[in-house]
């Protein structure tokens, strides 16, 4: 016997309200992992996606909001590469494109001979040469059940598929690509870019690539130079999510805490007796008072591994539905579980102070007689 | 003789004053005495022995346990934790507990590593007639078992006093006399003090030591044997 069997036995004896408890933890947790985890995916993927295409920096619309809101004139395209250092900018569109009226993907347009075709890895096909031709990512093309030669409308304009390509990224295995001035026509934006990859003429070490990436910067005040992990981090998009994921993910552990705090209150008020009988045997304030506060514990602990597995599922079926095809990626590390389990292992034992207090505000005698 | 318990110029009330539990008594117990607390229904009897043990603050006066006056819950619960045992009337076992998980949680916060606190029980349980029933919930006991068993979890930090409100209130006759001769013997074997509070009569007669409570006040205080419990 230790200090967890009694409360492990009354949790047992009211499975039916400690498992509703439990299930609403659960949830809680679910969602914190699920929302951070997608969140922080989509920085993840925007990382590595923009990083994975043979770039060294990123020029885009200063304070852009979101990867594919940024519009930076292509007109740039040769002060930038009038930078000494750089071997070459590649413009780039990036847009989210509706896809046989019924899935979202992102949608790149590359300019004819840049290097970034370099980083297109074929599995099947060609890449697209004709105006109407385009690359699927692998992960799309099975969600959209797609495959070299077949035809999909894009925007309601028809494409042929021209191959299928095995990227390194997520992000870029749920990626179309095309030629520029194709995407550019499709999405009626001629001249403009999303943003620029820059390739710095090798070799170079890091101080010349900072270097580099200031006299990148004074090209223009409208512009702004990163890194793929920069320029990810310092979307306002990324930003807004993520701030309106952590609210909705704390609310609802806070809600739970409130579960936890309702469903303890049930129970010291039914074991009023049990506690005073500790007390007469000899068990000081503090410690009847911890005995509850490891029951919400025990409650959130459970509550918080039921959680996670729902929290992983749903990040999975919701990267697995065709209408999020390519937007969403899972993404969970052990900081996001370390996080979620830490805010239920501090909550939960919160909501429990004010059951526990209850308990040792009653007189021993009184508690054992069943008096209030 | 030093008192090992002792409440001088209690008193307890409530509902403002106008209920008056305990009217200004002054009552101690010696080391190894028997002691009855008798009384009607109403009369105090259950106030004094919680009073007693710090189980409920008094209005007004001292209580004294080995000598010493102690204030606050926290120092009472150290005191019944190693020197207190309790017997209820109506047993007050954990249910989702087995035998042995009941008296072993009087000890959970004394320092005694697993093995030696489930060696205890089981010595306990053997003394008691109960060593078959160790595994068994109370639910799965007659209501002598359970007080016996209650009397094991009232033993197990070897208190030097034991409080036995009504034990025999809730028993037949012949678990009546079988709990009251075991408590007799604890008394006169391990020089364990023992106040009970009691109806009955003939067990009242059982002891050493008689005292009556009539409205909250000590009416008669009677010794029939020398303190200490010594007999012929």
């Amino acid at each position: 016997m230790n200090l967890l069997t009694l409360p492990a036995r009354n949790l047992a004896a009211q499975k039916v309200r400690s498992a509703l408890t439990i299930l609403g933890i659960a949830v809680a947790v679910g969602s914190f992992v699920a929302l951070t985890g997608l969140t922080r995916g989509i920085q993840h993927s925007y990382e590595h996606g923009i990083g994975d295409v043979g770039g060294d920096y990123v020029v885009s619309q200063r304070d852009t909001y979101s990867l594919v809101s940024s519009s930076v004139s292509q007109e740039f395209t040769t002060a930038l590469e009038s930078v000494p250092g750089v071997e070459e900018a590649a413009g780039v569109v990036l847009s989210i494109a509706e896809v046989d009226e019924d899935a979202n993907i992102f949608v790149t347009g590359w300019p004819d001979g840049s290097f970034l075709w370099d980083s297109l890895n074929l599995a099947e096909g060609v890449a697209p040469a004709g105006d109407r031709e385009v690359v699927l990512g692998r992960t799309v093309a099975e969600a959209l059940g797609k495959g070299v030669g077949d035809q999909i409308e894009m925007q309601y304009e028809s494409f042929r598929i021209s191959g299928i390509s095995v990227p390194d990224s997520v992000f870029n295995q749920n990626v179309a690509v095309t030629r520029l001035p194709v995407l550019q026509q499709l999405l009626g934006r001629p001249e403009s870019v999303s943003l620029f990859q820059i390739r710095l003429e090798r070799p170079f070490n890091a101080e010349a690539a900072e270097q580099i990436k200031s006299r990148l910067a004074a090209v223009s005040p409208l512009l702004e130079v990163s890194d793929s992990a920069e320029f990810a981090g310092n979307m306002e998009f990324v930003k807004t999510v993520g701030a309106i994921a952590s609210a909705v993910s704390l609310v609802m552990i806070l809600a739970s805490s409130i579960l936890v705090a309702n469903t303890l209150l049930m129970a010291v008020s039914e074991r009023g007796q049990e506690f005073g009988i500790l007390a007469a045997i000899g068990w000081t304030p503090g410690k009847v008072r911890l005995l509850v506060v490891v029951e919400g514990l025990m409650m959130c602990i459970i509550g918080s591994i039921i959680g996670i597995g729902l929290g992983i599922a749903a990040m999975h079926i919701v990267s697995w539905l065709r209408v999020s095809a390519g937007l969403l990626e899972p993404y969970l590390t052990f900081g996001i579980v370390a996080e979620a389990i830490g805010w239920v292992t501090f909550v939960g034992p919160l909501a429990a102070l004010y059951p526990a207090w209850r308990v040792t505000r009653i007189p021993p005698s009184a508690a054992i007689r069943g008096l209030r | 003789m030093l008192s090992l318990a002792e409440i001088r110029h209690c008193s307890r009330t409530y509902d403002n004053g106008r209920i008056v539990a305990l009217d200004d008594v002054s009552f101690s117990v010696g080391r190894g005495d028997f002691v009855a607390v008798t009384g009607p229904s109403g009369s105090g009897k259950s106030t004094l022995l919680d009073v007693m043990c710090g189980l409920e603050e008094p209005s007004s006066g001292e209580v004294l346990f080995d000598g010493s006056a102690v204030r606050g819950r926290a120092a009472w619960a150290k005191i019944r934790s190693a020197r207190i045992g309790f017997v209820f009337q109506s047993f007050y076992l954990i249910p989702s507990l087995t035998v042995a998980e009941n008296i072993e949680l009087a000890m959970l916060w004394q320092g005694l590593p697993a093995k030696a606190r489930g060696e205890r029980v089981a010595d306990l349980l053997e003394r008691l007639g109960l060593a078959n029933r160790i595994d068994q919930h109370p639910m799965q006991l007659s209501g002598g078992e359970r007080q016996r068993v209650a009397i094991a979890r009232a033993l197990a930090n070897r208190p030097e006093l034991i409080v036995a409100d009504e034990p025999t209130g809730s028993l037949d006759s012949r678990s009546s006399a079988e709990i009251i001769n075991l408590l007799e013997d604890l008394q006169r074997s391990g020089a364990i003090t023992i106040v009970i509070v009691t109806h009955d009569r003939a067990i009242a007669e059982r002891c050493d030591r008689q005292v009556e409570l009539i409205d909250g006040r000590i009416v008669s205080d009677i010794r029939r044997r020398a303190e200490g419990g010594s007999r012929s």
